[in-house]
């Protein structure tokens, strides 16, 4: 199972990523929302994982660039403490979960892992 | 014609025309010497040179610094994202390679270091929050943070205070209390966020010899750190202490204290405020006492209505909408003959929703040929109906 990641915070981006590979999945990590669009453009993955604060262009056009794609691919949306109106807005998007940072790491791994069973 | 205008200056320049005394004459002759004009030029080029050097230094220092911290990312992620993730229950045993700690001597790593564990941490609850502090202390941070603290300039010694109770840094406890009261805010404000991020309400007692004004800024932020915080009791022992405290501001943060966490046994110390000298502790009192009324409240409130300001007599009459009884109705009726329109529409908008029959005594106010009741009325019927 493939997971594309958007966070440009360099060392909590290896940090998601090292978690996930740990439980099996393959991801790819991308700095900012340009080089998430220009990858998710390329392939389209199981899963996106992304910040909603973002340079470039907002997790919520990648949420928005991912569903008009193929709705069924799931994306869980981070956001930071304050950010509940953005966290609506991802919903109406069709984000399939959030988890607002500062977050639990097993936390996230079990979300993921819940939404790509179904 | 401009070639015209401007040969006629020239012409007018070189036969000294231009020149407003001989003295200017003199200088103008002695610079195009050409002895002078070479020295001239000498300069000239040295100073430019001098600054074609500075930007490629301080360019090139900028690149320097830009890749030393690519290297040392490169470095630090893979091991410390490893170390985050341990979840063995002793996190100290981190595999740190002797690499890092020789790159780790220079102040620009320790620098980059802190920064990126403290980002991370942030973002991070969990054994993965306690491993990355753990990393901070074995990699010996704490130094860097301390030295921060001890530092002349404000805004390192902030940065440093930042540091050690995001890192909850327990024993730097009593180093931070003492900068609650610093002269320089951002200090100040840093220290008063990290007593509480550090101890809770606890971290409060700085309210007891704070003597400088807490912003409205600060004060949100304080009341959000205390948001994760568990109230054990102890604030109602506090609050009458900083309600008469010599700080104004001091005053204002423990009213909002006392409606935030519903303090009803300082509504005595609390309506005491409705006779502060300070309009906007006034202000703030009149709100708390909306959180933590009793059946005193509304009289309290309207006694204190005629010495009030315009301001605080709207407030006043905002928190009775919530409160108002029918021994306040004389009281209100009366404000209908206030030659403010809004100080009307405002007792008429607490008597038609705090009375049975509030609705319809405006309704007959409305017949009156003179005056705004018809509007006022059809007003607040109207937001009735909503």
């Amino acid at each position: 199972m493939k997971i594309l990641i958007a966070e440009d915070e360099p060392l909590m981006a290896k940090t998601i990523s090292m978690k996930l590979e740990k439980e099996g999945y393959e991801v790819i990590s991308c700095a900012d929302g340009k080089e998430a669009l220009q990858k998710l453009e390329e392939e389209l993955p199981d899963m996106v994982i992304t910040d909603i604060m973002l340079p470039y262009s907002s997790g919520l056009e990648i949420l928005q660039f991912v569903k008009a794609k193929n709705p069924l691919t799931a994306v869980i949306v981070l956001s930071a403490l304050g950010q509940e109106n953005t966290v609506e807005d991802a919903f109406e998007l069709g984000a399939d979960d959030y988890m607002t940072k500062p977050f639990n790491l097993t936390e996230l791994a079990v979300r993921v892992k819940r939404l790509l069973k179904k | 014609m401009i070639a015209i205008v401007i040969f006629s200056n020239c012409n007018a320049f070189l036969s000294g025309a231009a020149f407003s005394s001989p003295t200017m004459l003199n200088a103008f002759t002695k610079i195009i010497n050409p002895d002078y004009l070479l020295t001239g030029i000498e300069i000239l080029s040295s100073g430019f040179l001098i600054v074609i050097l500075v930007i490629y230094a301080t360019l090139n220092l900028k690149k320097t610094r830009f890749f030393f911290k690519q290297r040392i990312q490169s470095e630090l992620e893979v091991w410390v994202a490893k170390a985050i993730l341990d979840e063995s229950e002793d996190g100290r045993s981190f595999n740190i390679p002797a690499s890092f700690f020789r790159i780790l001597k220079r102040p620009l790593a320790k620098e980059f270091t802190v920064e990126e564990l403290i980002n991370t941490k942030k973002n991070l609850t969990g054994t993965a929050a306690n491993n990355i502090i753990a990393l901070y202390e074995e990699l010996d941070l704490k130094k860097v943070s301390l030295k921060k603290l001890r530092n002349s300039k404000w805004h390192i010694r902030a940065r440093g205070i930042h540091e050690l109770y995001s890192m909850q840094q327990m024993d730097t406890l009593p180093l931070i209390y003492e900068n609650t009261n610093n002269q320089y805010e951002f200090v100040r404000m840093e220290a008063q966020i990290g007593v509480i991020n550090m101890t809770g309400f606890e971290g409060l007692r700085f309210l007891d010899q704070v003597s400088y004004p807490i912003t409205e800024w600060q004060q949100i932020k304080l009341l959000d750190q205390l948001r994760s915080a568990e109230e054990s009791g102890q604030l109602a022992t506090h609050l009458p202490k900083w309600l008469s405290s010599l700080n104004d501001t001091v005053i204002i943060f423990a009213l909002k204290l006392a409606a935030e966490y519903q303090q009803f046994s300082v509504h005595d110390a609390v309506a005491k405020c409705l006779a502060h000298n300070n309009v906007s502790v006034r202000l703030q009192a009149i709100k708390t006492l909306v959180h933590i009324t009793n059946e005193t409240t509304p009289q309290i409130l309207t006694e204190h209505y005629p010495n009030e300001k315009f301001t605080n007599q709207l407030a006043l009459l905002d928190a009775l909408v919530k409160i108002a009884t029918l021994d306040q109705a004389w009281f209100l009726i009366g404000l209908l003959d206030d030659p403010s329109d809004i100080i009307k529409l405002k007792a008429g908008r607490i008597l038609a929703h705090s009375f049975p029959r509030g609705l319809e005594a405006l309704e007959e106010r409305g017949r009156a040929p003179s005056g705004p009741y018809q509007d006022i009325y059809l007003h607040i019927k109207s937001e009735m109906e909503r």
